[in-house]
């Protein structure tokens, strides 16, 4: 699997999205439904598990849409 | 206002300004979007035109929230009601967010929280059991806390089983992996006291937490009749887990993000997306330095509810303006607790506090 397949695979099992829904368009935090606070939490903790790396705190609140926790992870070594 | 980088940037002249600006324009908004608000705005004589200064805006008693469902949204926006974390056979506020106002809520939370515990994340040891963030519809401002304070977190563990009780495996796990390093441990004021201080008194356990940040609010809620002082607490919480850094918080759900952090000189301050005035109950007149006063909080963040501006049922004081010797410009001050019933009667309500 690779990097992004690795963190589609972690979005959409948090969100319970499709791949269609894999954008920026669809996917924001506090929009998507299933996208709450509880859900960001646990989620964060599941890309830092799988990725090796740690979030700073600025990060958690600017991860709101799909394609930051890509360039989040970009930022923090992920070659994503 | 969401875009500021610094929480603590402005001295009392660009402030009071900034304030007066925005809540001015956060006044005319809510008069525009939620008629009730309008109506109990024109029965005392709003007229913004005349402002010039924030203080001469118009404040709602916090527990109207506890009777009106007050909202500044068009009916079928996406919103969450969050709850306060009142005593038993009370009434609870309830607090509408929508969207927009709970993203800046938490950037605000974000920025100010970091500007106290550091911008790196540390292991996060919750005095609260897993169920209490298990509800998803309906938080309640202990689950409300609980995550908004998980973004300064890593590792959260929680130490109370679900029936309250000390898990105390999974506190001493917790411990073994963290200890030798700066952690965060945070709960609600009275929840700290009583399942974790007094429980851990009780069964004469000492856990090593001097590298630990314990950071705690919200009062002593229904335990008021048990409350000790702000250097008991500390000293009681130092003996049984050997915490140096005890900090306090001020905050209430109906303004959730702008919160008031305990700076290292122990005192409480307001960042730039607040405001803090302290009034004299017998006339509701603005307060001098020093003098003890009914609190209102007024938030430039409540953009889905008109709460922006509320006095509260707390007392306190103001303690100085931009001289803290801690460095961080703005109004500091401290907070006394609740006022007694009776002053407040008359004032709008005839809400009873049992607690």
């Amino acid at each position: 699997m690779t990097n992004l397949e690795k963190y589609n695979k972690i979005i959409k099992d948090y969100l319970g999205c499709s791949d269609d829904e894999l954008n920026d368009d669809v996917l924001i935090y506090n929009r998507y439904p299933k996208w709450d606070s509880v859900t960001h939490v646990d989620m964060v903790a599941a890309i830092e598990e799988k990725f090796c790396v740690m979030f700073e705190t600025l990060d958690i609140t600017s991860f709101s849409k799909y394609s930051t926790g890509i360039e989040i992870l970009r930022r923090l070594g992920v070659d994503i | 206002m969401a875009g500021r980088e610094f929480p603590f940037s402005m001295r009392k002249e660009e402030k009071d300004r900034y304030l007066t600006s925005e809540l001015v324009k956060l006044t005319d908004y809510h008069r525009e979007h939620c008629p009730a608000y309008r109506k109990m705005t024109d029965a005392l004589g709003c007229d913004t035109r005349s402002v010039s200064h924030y203080s001469q805006l118009p404040y709602l008693p916090v527990s109207l929230f506890k009777q009106l469902r007050l909202s500044s949204l068009e009916g079928d926006e996406d919103f969450k009601t969050v709850t306060s974390s009142g005593t038993s056979g009370q009434q609870r506020s309830q607090i509408i967010l929508d969207a927009q106002t709970r993203t800046d809520q938490q950037v605000a939370l974000t920025r100010i929280g970091s500007d106290f515990l550091g911008k790196n994340r540390l292991p996060y040891l919750v005095i609260d059991c897993p169920a209490t963030i298990k509800k998803r519809d309906h938080y309640s401002a202990r689950t409300a806390g609980i995550l908004g304070f998980s973004i300064f977190g890593a590792h959260r563990t929680f130490a109370l089983k679900d029936d309250m009780s000390l898990d105390l495996e999974a506190v001493e796990d917790f411990l073994d992996k963290y200890k030798d390093k700066k952690f965060l441990i945070f709960g609600f004021t009275f929840m700290v006291w009583k399942y974790f201080c007094r429980e851990l008194e009780e069964r004469q356990i000492k856990l090593d937490c001097s590298k630990a940040v314990l950071l705690h609010g919200g009062g002593w809620k229904k335990l008021a009749d048990q409350a000790v002082s702000k250097e008991e607490f500390a000293r009681r919480l130092k003996n049984v887990c050997g915490v140096e850094r005890v900090m306090d918080y001020y905050g209430m759900t109906e303004q959730t993000g702008s919160i008031y952090f305990e700076c290292e000189c122990g005192h409480l301050h307001c960042s730039d997306y607040s405001g803090i005035i302290f009034r004299r109950p017998e006339d509701f007149s603005v307060c001098d330095i020093g003098e003890t006063g009914i609190i209102e909080v007024l938030s430039v963040l409540p953009k889905s509810y008109p709460g922006h501006i509320l006095l509260t049922e707390d007392q306190g004081r103001l303690l100085g303006v931009d001289d803290c010797p801690c460095g961080r410009p703005g109004p500091y001050f401290e907070v006394f607790g609740r006022i007694k019933n009776a002053e407040l009667r008359g004032c709008s309500d005839t809400y009873e506090d049992r607690s």
